[in-house]
């Protein structure tokens, strides 16, 4: 199975990627000239290069064999080579790049080519994830997240809040990682095998059957949840998250809310939405219950906050809430039924929460000098007349996660409750629809009590005037990664078609069901495969 | 000769280029250059307009050799240029088709595709707006400079022409709406464009919301017309989208065979505005066209296919005039159009006047197949025509602001353009058409020349407070001249030929059909109008130009003759005030041109069936009355404004009835002078019962609902502060609750399992 | 077979693990010393670590499952030294700054 090449072939964006994230340590190292501006400009600039390059290697090498589902690797091996994960190693690169664009001036200059080698090396350990189609393969995936997000937390700056920060997510990660294993070994000893294909076969094979080792499924769910919620912040494995936000730079406070998602919602979507339907009601239930849980957590304890980053922990946990909706969705629709909806909402709010995250912390970022951050939310005051462009910018990345309609955010949150209503509507069990119409009910409170703060932020950044101008240093690579984070978010509020497109294929394909006629011919990338 | 699909897209791209430059650039580089932009763009645009103008023609003159021919339905020449698709959703709408039509109910897709189309009238329509929009450019660069947002003038005027050439060149009916309400925000910017002003700010505000009644008619229009006849595009295409001339030919000849195409894909989409199966029929069938409720009842096989009548038709055209009223400044929505004058201008010469208030009159042209199938509908347009015609020149007689006067002409011109319209035959419409060609030229003519006494005069439009002019200012006099001229209706200035085109075609609905009757009151009622027109025309220009000179203080010593980059203009425009008329009356070439148009060949189509059989009337008559009626309000005028005032003082006395004063609130002058008192009468009957409306919701929101939602607002809040306590900051704590957390679920898990 | 050995099935391994990952999380939330946590932290992975070799092994289980239990073991235990390694310059930070390495003084961020 190792010794097959394909898996080489198939991964070898990310083999490069690592590799150039080595030469960032090592190049660095050997010249070592004096670290001033030039020199992180250089490496900022190598870095973007090399995610940019990844990004075009897995476009072209693999974007339309991955489209025309030609490349399959024989048996069930550790990859998953299908237009999720090829979606979901995309995102990450293009969230990627902007993290690399956005910590252009964050920092210590000393320590750039130690931030920026880990940050792609985390970028690494997202695409793993994204392809993994194996619990070793997918387990060693989150560490290779998990470890580099340590390193830069403690890069990040240097006094005791990120000190405190860094302690704090480093020991709960660990110990969600321990969890997550330690389920992880309930479903090996269940399955007998760690190929997820597997698994799933296993357990839908057994699951009827009583008694044995599938009584522990529940419990390997259960600690699944524990292990991936924490990565997501849902609620209760959420604490860490206003504390480490507001400890850590908004560089990696954004890429907390980033990448760590991303990772966690691939993750739950593959392993409990793909894999796991067969666990019955409890899995929907569970989710639902977590689900109302966690959004509401975040939303009513947003509306304390004071502190820029810790209200954006809450909304990040909030918004892991509203995307439980959609796995909910997936997990209680019954599995003869093709496409839910429930995954492909999920993957499209990701994508739409991604984006509005990092135009608003890149904003912040750029409003922001190294040794004086914006903190908190009153500095924003008169923003909007001292740096308009930067204002709007945040304008709309904050109207797009309350979900307002010209936005990205909308269409997620449509597509989210828009389903679980279509769920409840569509089916016949009375219990299914009690509880998805009090998911989908609940959502909506909940996404009309975010509006409030998110228009707080707008109000003070257009309403107030400032008492003292902000630095603003944060350089134009921060600029231009919150400019193409809100221009993707218009973009995506426009036209969002192609991505409810591409939402419905990732959905397909990581169900391994074949493509309808309509979405099999349309828009096929030029990119060739062998 | 050129690439007709380029010369369209770039009309309206170059005005839209000049915009998003001078937005971009006006503040900080062009500033005091900002015209430059929109100079350059809109007479591009002109340039390509006439070439576009002059390609058609060629078509028209040589219409069948080869590939063209496909692009020619019986001489009339349509070019999509199409654009992208900019919503599609299949099977929209089960429709069903009207009883008479051949296909029966199918699944409708909603597809709106940006398509631009050149025919007869849009190319005239577009050659006049950017012409016009050139020269009041032009205007503009000397009347607006040194103001403070010259940029954001030339910004607005830029977007303004985009807007009026997209209206026009589009083909549908969603994106006429689109455009429709781009060209009132454009309005709205303008007019308001003194935001500085209250009045202008009001004006700004009143424009708007009374133009929101109309659009509000319109887009129920738009609603009816989608769901009568499951599409909204004018011209045919396939239901793909598809609207590449050959292959809808095809479609088209497969249809006309009784062929259905395999694939759906391919399958004939008819417009609305259709002219698929028209050019097809013989003489008989297109007679029994206008009989409609034959039809309805008949079924006339299976190329029969016809405008719906009846109450749907009736209603889908009242509504559609309801927009045009409200664009077009038309009774009852004519009162925003006065108080549009706090605008600068060139901007009420180029929207106010010559352009977006015509946009109106377009519409109910372009749609007038809609008409022909409602005789009750038309009669409405002709009836709301004329008597706002007459209401609007009444009005006229005792204004004093030399702006509003001419505001008021333009209604009541707008007034004779429906009356046209409103006889919704082949002549009626051109006769309109080309009366709104000619009035754009001396109605644009005589605002910019008002702008040039204004400039003089410090900004004062009083014309209580100036007179005798015409030895300061000899280049606007003579073309103030020659535009009032224009306007009164005398020979041989283009006036004449369109106004008296207009009465002729409104004298040939007099003898027979529907409503001959109306049409008769309506043709003396239309001569009287005239008579007030050359009146108040020259009562206005003779206490501008005439009489002992008289200057306003604010003009201070530099009361003088405009700048040459003002009176050039001007004089263009004069020249083309006083000839364009003559000369296309007598070669004839407008009718003919337009005639090309798809729907009006239909009409001219009908024409041509009953004018085989029918009379000929003879027109000579009107054209020797109308010229004596100018020459009488003319002469009036000068009796009673030039020199002695003694006559207008004792007039004005006897009217004002005196003697009894209870009645001089309702004497004809007073009724006059206060518009009718349709600004009270609105104020009483909508405004204030809206305002008390809105002041009872109101309080009823701020204490009661607010009330109740600031109750439930407490909630999240209280909630939060609980949440917020859970976390304490301790890490210890957070790995156990996330421990415990785990555990609970299992216990849940267990306990579920057990019971 | 020594009977003693025979008797000894998967649960009994099961067991085992449940206790050192419960050991370990409560020896996580109970220490003040980072150096306790980290010790809590391999305590929670080794019980996880049980439990896969207690599955993927040839002697208990009826059918053959090859090595991937034993492989993700040694995984875990390399991870695991990895994250020391970062757990102690973590460590060495936390205690620059607050001159202490007990987590409970980590507690100026809440609310």
């Amino acid at each position: 199975m190792f010794s097959d090449t394909t898996t080489v072939w198939v991964l070898w964006p990310e083999i490069a990627l690592a590799a150039l994230a080595v030469w960032i340590y090592v190049g660095n190292a050997l010249f070592r000239p004096k670290p001033n501006t030039q020199t992180r400009l250089g490496w900022t600039t190598f870095a973007a290069a090399a995610v940019a390059f990844a990004g075009f290697a897995l476009y072209w090498h693999q974007g339309g064999a991955v489209w025309r589902q030609s490349l399959v690797l024989e048996g069930h091996g550790p990859l998953a080579i299908d237009y999720f994960a090829y979606a979901m190693r995309t995102v990450a690169l293009l969230a990627g790049f902007l993290l690399v664009l956005q910590a252009s001036r964050a920092g210590e200059n000393e320590l750039v080519s130690e931030y920026l080698g880990t940050l792609l090396l985390a970028i690494v350990g997202v695409m793993l994830t994204a392809s993994a189609n194996e619990l070793i393969f997918l387990f060693l995936g989150l560490e290779m997240l998990s470890i580099p997000t340590y390193v830069l937390l403690f890069l990040g700056r240097r006094d005791g809040a990120t000190a405190e920060a860094t302690i704090k997510y480093f020991f709960l990660s660990v110990a969600s990682s321990a969890m997550l294993l330690y389920g992880f070994g309930f479903l090996y000893g269940m399955a007998g095998s760690t190929s997820l294909t597997e698994i799933r076969a296993a357990l839908e094979t057994s699951s009827a059957a009583d008694g044995g080792l599938m009584t522990m499924a529940p419990l390997a769910l259960i600690l699944v949840f524990a292990g991936l919620g924490f990565r997501i912040a849902a609620a209760p494995f959420h604490f860490y998250a206003p504390d480490v936000y507001q400890g850590a730079t908004h560089a990696n406070a954004s890429l907390l809310s980033i990448l760590p998602k991303i990772a966690g919602v691939v993750v739950f979507v593959r392993l409990v939405g793909v894999t796991m339907p067969a666990l019955g009601d409890f899995a929907w239930q569970l989710a639902i219950v977590l689900s109302i849980l966690t959004m509401t957590i975040g939303n009513v304890s947003a509306l304390w906050q004071t502190n820029l980053r810790r209200l954006m922990a809450y909304s990040s946990i909030a918004h892991s809430g509203y995307m439980l909706i959609g796995l909910a969705v997936a997990l209680a629709a019954s599995p003869a039924e093709a496409a839910t909806g429930g995954l492909s909402s999920v993957i499209l709010y990701l994508f739409v929460y991604v984006f509005a995250t990092l135009g608003a912390f890149a904003a912040f970022t750029y409003l922001g000098a190294k040794d004086r951050e914006v903190n908190r939310i009153d500095e924003l005051a008169g923003v909007a007349k001292t740096r308009p462009v930067a204002a709007a910018i945040i304008a709309v990345c904050m109207f797009s996660l309350s979900g307002i309609p010209p936005l990205a955010g909308f269409w997620g949150k449509l597509a989210l409750f828009g389903n679980a209503i279509r769920l409840a509507t569509n089916t016949e069990s009375a219990t299914l629809q009690w509880w998805f119409i009090v998911l989908a009910v609940v959502g909506v409170l909940n996404a009309a009590v975010a509006a409030a703060y998110y228009l707080r932020i707008v109000g003070v950044m257009y309403f107030r005037t400032a008492d003292t101008a902000l630095p603003s240093q944060g350089g134009w690579g921060a600029w231009s990664a919150a400019a193409a984070a809100a221009a993707m978010v218009l973009a995506v509020g426009v036209l969002p078609g192609r991505l409810f497109d591409n939402a419905q294929r990732a959905e397909l394909a990581v169900k391994g069901i074949a493509l309808p006629e309509g979405l099999s011919q349309a828009d096929a990338p030029t990119s060739l495969a062998k | 000769m050129f690439d007709v699909r380029t010369l369209l897209i770039l009309i309206p791209a170059l005005p839209l280029a000049a915009c998003v430059i001078t937005a971009l650039l006006g503040p900080r580089v062009l500033r005091s250059q900002s015209h430059w932009p929109a100079i350059v763009a809109i007479f591009g645009s002109f340039v390509c307009s006439a070439l576009l103008g002059l390609e058609i023609y060629h078509r028209q003159a040589e219409p069948t050799d080869g590939a063209s021919a496909r692009d020619t339905l019986g001489g009339v020449e349509v070019i999509p240029a199409p654009l992208w698709t900019w919503a599609a959703i299949e099977g929209a709408y089960p429709w069903t088709a009207p009883s008479n039509w051949h296909e029966g109910s199918s699944e409708r897709d909603f597809r709106i595709s940006v398509v631009l189309r050149a025919d007869a009238l849009t190319a005239m329509m577009l050659v006049m707006v950017t012409f016009v929009a050139t020269l009041v450019a032009i205007y503009s660069a000397g009347y607006m400079h040194g103001d403070a947002g010259y940029w954001r003038f030339f910004t607005y005027v830029s977007l303004f022409v985009f807007s009026m050439t997209m209206l026009v060149s589009v083909s549908n009916f969603l994106l006429l709406y689109v455009f429709w309400e781009a060209v009132g925000v454009c309005s709205y910017l303008l007019i308001g464009f003194w935001y500085q002003k209250p009045e202008a700010a009001a004006a700004g505000k009143k424009a708007f919301l009374v133009n929101r009644v109309g659009d509000f008619g319109f887009a129920l229009g738009l609603f009816l017309i989608w769901t009568t006849y499951g599409t909204l595009d004018f011209h045919d295409s396939l239901a793909n989208g598809d609207t590449d001339p050959v292959r809808v030919a095809q479609a088209r000849e497969e249809l006309q065979t009784g062929k259905t195409p395999a694939d759906p894909s391919q399958r004939l989409t008819p417009g609305v505005l259709g002219q698929t199966l028209l050019e097809t029929q013989d003489a008989g069938g297109r007679q029994m066209r206008r009989d409609w409720e034959t039809i309805l009842t008949g079924g006339q096989g299976p190329d029969t296919r016809s405008y719906v009548g009846g109450g749907v038709g009736l209603a889908i055209c009242l509504l559609l005039l309801v927009g045009a009223c409200g664009k077009s400044a038309q009774f009852p929505l004519h009162v925003w159009l006065p108080d549009a004058m706090e605008g600068p201008t060139p901007v009420s010469a180029l929207i106010h006047a010559a352009t977006m208030v015509t946009a109106g009159v377009y519409m109910i042209a372009r749609c007038i197949p809609l008409f022909d199938a409602s005789p009750e509908a038309q009669a409405v347009v002709a009836a709301i025509g004329g008597l706002t015609a007459l209401l609007a020149a009444l009005i006229a007689l005792t204004q004093y602001d030399l702006k509003r006067v001419l505001a008021y002409s333009t209604i009541s011109q707008l007034g004779y353009m429906f009356l046209a319209m409103g006889t919704a035959t082949a002549t009626g419409v051109a006769a309109g058409m080309f009366h709104l060609f000619t009035h754009a030229f001396f109605k644009a003519l005589l605002f910019l020349g008002a702008g040039s006494v204004m400039h003089a005069m410090g900004g004062v439009i009083d014309m209580r407070r100036f007179s005798g002019l015409r030895h300061i200012m000899p280049t606007t006099y003579a073309t103030f001249l020659i535009g009032s001229l224009a306007l009164a209706g005398m020979a041989p200035f283009s006036g004449f030929f369109s106004k008296d085109a207009v009465i002729a075609a409104v004298y040939d609905r007099t003898h027979d059909g529907a409503y001959a009757g109306l049409y008769s009151v309506l043709m003396y009622s239309a001569l009287l109008t005239a008579l007030l027109t050359a009146f108040y025309t020259f009562r206005a220009f003779f206490m501008t130009f005439h009489g002992p000179q008289q200057i306003p203080a604010e003009a201070g010593h530099h009361a003088h003759e405009s700048p040459a980059s003002m009176t050039g203009p001007l004089l263009t425009l004069a020249v083309l005030a006083a000839i364009i008329g003559g000369v296309l009356f007598v070669t004839g070439s407008f009718t003919h041109f337009l005639g090309h148009t798809p729907s009006l060949a239909y009409l001219s189509g009908i024409a041509g069936h009953e004018s085989a059989g029918g009379h000929h009337a003879d027109h000579t008559w009107i054209a020797v009355v109308s010229f004596f009626i100018a020459l009488i309000g003319i002469g009036v005028a000068a009796f009673l404004y030039l020199g002695d005032q003694r006559e207008v003082q004792a007039i004005s006395k006897e009217l004002q009835l005196r003697q009894s004063p209870r009645l001089r609130g309702v004497s004809p002058y007073q009724l006059s002078a206060h518009k009718f008192y349709f600004d009270e009468i609105y104020d009483f009957l909508i405004v204030r019962p809206m305002r008390l409306f809105a002041q009872g919701t109101y309080w009823i929101d701020r204490h009661l609902v607010d009330g109740l939602v600031n109750l439930v607002g407490r909630i999240p809040p209280a909630l939060g502060s609980v949440m917020r306590s859970l976390q304490m900051g301790l890490v210890q704590f957070y790995a156990l609750a996330m421990v415990l957390g785990a555990l609970i679920l299992l216990a849940v898990r267990l306990w579920a399992a057990g019971r | 077979m020594v009977p003693l050995v025979a008797q000894i099935t998967v649960s009994h391994y099961l067991v085992v693990g449940a206790v050192l990952f419960v050991t370990g999380a409560v020896c996580m939330a109970t220490k003040r010393n980072i150096l306790g946590v980290l010790m809590g932290v391999e305590l929670v992975l080794n019980g996880a670590n049980v439990n896969f070799i207690a599955f993927g092994s040839p002697f208990l289980r009826e059918h053959h499952l090859g090595l991937d239990g034993q492989l993700i073991a040694v995984f875990v235990i390399v991870l695991a030294a990895a994250e020391a390694a970062v757990a102690l310059a973590i460590a060495l930070n936390f205690y620059n700054n607050h001159t202490t390495i007990d987590v409970d003084r980590a507690e100026d961020l809440k609310g």
